[in-house]
């Protein structure tokens, strides 16, 4: 168990619930398996996102923003990975990644 | 050359976002000015203004809309929607292609940049929400409004201080007399009342503290407000081809800058754009019937104002009709000649002067027969709109009876 989740943070619902407002949809609709594109998200919205992603977990996200698709860089040790984000769980993995990396 | 003719009005003011209560309000001298209630009052001094009280964004946007817009291009949107929708105008999409859109705005997403600032500077904060830079831009009314409307011709906006608004019409106003747009939608938005913008006017010493009383010996400052105006301009010819409602023709345009002091008005400067305004529309000073001024109610502007009228208008000047809209509606910077010219144009339609409100007094300083407090029906043929921004920038627009 991940140090956010002993404090009864569900980092999934936390993202999920963080898309829903962004795009202004139900949270209950944002699915694991929903891709970015399915949820129309646009590149403002991504961005929108992963600047909520920081706030609310105190956390800095270097995205790369291509024509149709986005990934974040995350750091293991000393190599960098990117991670592209094509779905809601892409998104969850990516930010546990950077919170597990943060709290150590 | 094409006769231009106003045939659509959007108005979201501190008196309402109707047009025949914004007119209602002008006519009867009721002003809209009182406590502020939009920031916490705690550290300001000049916490009387001009708010527009009954803006409920959920009434005119999605969620999604909303968010993406600063309170000033909310504004902009809401008057230009109610402005297309007065003038019945069916927008094709080949006319979308044309309409020319221009958007006056002093200072553009003033409560964006605030809370960007407060989060920044005073909290310490690592970053800022990513919606910062557009909905802070000073084009942002321009742009939505043409987004919101469909509108894909020349577009963009003006930004001359209080001037903003006559500005944006003014040209427009050109555009569509030279023939390059057959419509053109112009006006101009503000929405400055945020804590760092009222600290800053603060600091100018200007502000009053109790109204806004314009030519009044008792004036004590002018009063911040905020709105917009929105109107929709076009050929004479395709207004009649459709069959539209004409509420006046916008006869000339004229501008100038004082090149003197930041702050400081300059009768010169004042008169000399008058004049370029009456040269514009090939009309003379005798021509005129009726002058809305500028009239911010400090007693400097006031002062320097009734000099450039008798530069211009010699001993006319004391007894041709000038009042201020500022008594009613505070003001609102870039969207305040965009709401006088709407007044000018309503005045001219309805063959009514609305009064300067709140006036007390005479002052010896500035002897001009400034329609105190009653309105006066009267006939209209000629009247003129002027707005006389910091920076020494002034812009006056000059329109005639339908």
């Amino acid at each position: 168990m991940r140090a956010w989740e002993k404090n009864g943070v569900d980092v999934a619902d936390e993202i999920k619930s963080i898309i829903g407002k962004v795009l202004k949809i139900e949270p209950g609709t944002v699915k694991a398996e929903s891709r970015l594109s399915e949820l129309a998200a646009d590149s403002l919205d991504i961005v929108e996102m992963v600047y909520m992603f920081e706030e609310r977990f105190d956390i800095s996200m270097e995205l790369e923003a291509r024509e149709s698709s986005f990934a974040v860089k995350i750091k293991r040790g000393a190599q960098v990975q990117n991670v592209e984000l094509d779905t809601v769980g892409d998104i969850v993995d990516a930010v546990r990644q950077i919170v597990d990396a943060k709290v150590g | 050359m094409h006769r231009v003719v106003v045939t659509g009005i959007g108005v979201v003011s501190p008196v309402g976002l109707k047009l025949e209560d914004f007119w209602k309000a002008l006519v009867e001298g009721r002003s809209g000015i009182g406590p502020l209630t939009l920031v916490s009052t705690g550290r300001l001094n000049g916490c009387i203004v001009a708010e527009v009280k009954s803006f409920d964004p959920a009434a005119h946007f999605t969620d999604k809309q909303a968010h993406l817009m600063d309170r000033f291009a909310q504004f902009a949107v809401v008057a230009a929607r109610s402005a297309v929708s007065d003038a019945e105008l069916q927008i094709s999409d080949r006319l979308a292609l044309e309409i020319a859109t221009v958007v006056g705005s002093g200072t553009g997403g003033h409560s964006t940049l605030d809370d960007s600032y407060l989060k920044v500077y005073g909290q310490g904060a690592a970053r800022v929400h990513p919606l910062t830079i557009p909905r802070l831009m000073i084009n942002a009314g321009a742009s939505h409004v043409s987004m919101d409307l469909g509108l894909k011709g020349p577009t963009w906006a003006v930004a001359t201080a209080c001037a903003s608004g006559t500005h944006a019409i003014g040209q427009a106003f050109h555009m569509v007399r030279s023939g390059q747009a057959p419509v053109a939608l112009a006006g101009g938005a503000e929405a400055c009342l945020t804590f760092g913008s009222i600290k800053g006017w603060e600091a100018l010493r200007v502000l009053s503290r109790d109204t806004c009383r314009p030519f009044s010996k008792t004036r004590s400052g002018m009063v911040l407000g905020e709105g917009a105006a929105m109107l929709v301009l076009e050929t004479r010819e395709h207004a009649l081809a459709r069959g539209a409602r004409i509420y006046a023709e916008v006869r000339g345009f004229g501008m100038s800058a004082d090149a003197a002091e930041v702050t400081a008005a300059d009768p010169a400067g004042e008169a000399r754009a008058i004049e370029a305004a009456l040269k514009d529309a090939k009309l003379g000073a005798e021509n005129v019937d009726y002058v809305n001024a500028h009239g911010t109610g400090t007693e400097m502007n006031d002062r320097i104002e009734a000099l450039a009228i008798y530069n211009v208008f010699g001993n006319r000047a004391a007894e041709l009709p000038v009042s201020s809209s500022k008594g009613v509606l505070g003001h609102s910077l870039g969207g305040s000649g965009a709401l006088e010219f709407a007044a000018t144009v309503l005045a001219l339609h309805t063959q009514t002067i609305p009064p300067t409100a709140n006036f007390e007094a005479p002052d010896p300083a500035c002897m001009l027969d400034c329609v105190p407090n009653v309105a006066r029906q009267t006939p209209i043929g000629i009247a003129m709109s002027s707005s006389f921004a910091f920076g020494g920038l002034n812009a006056v627009l000059v329109a005639g009876r339908a």
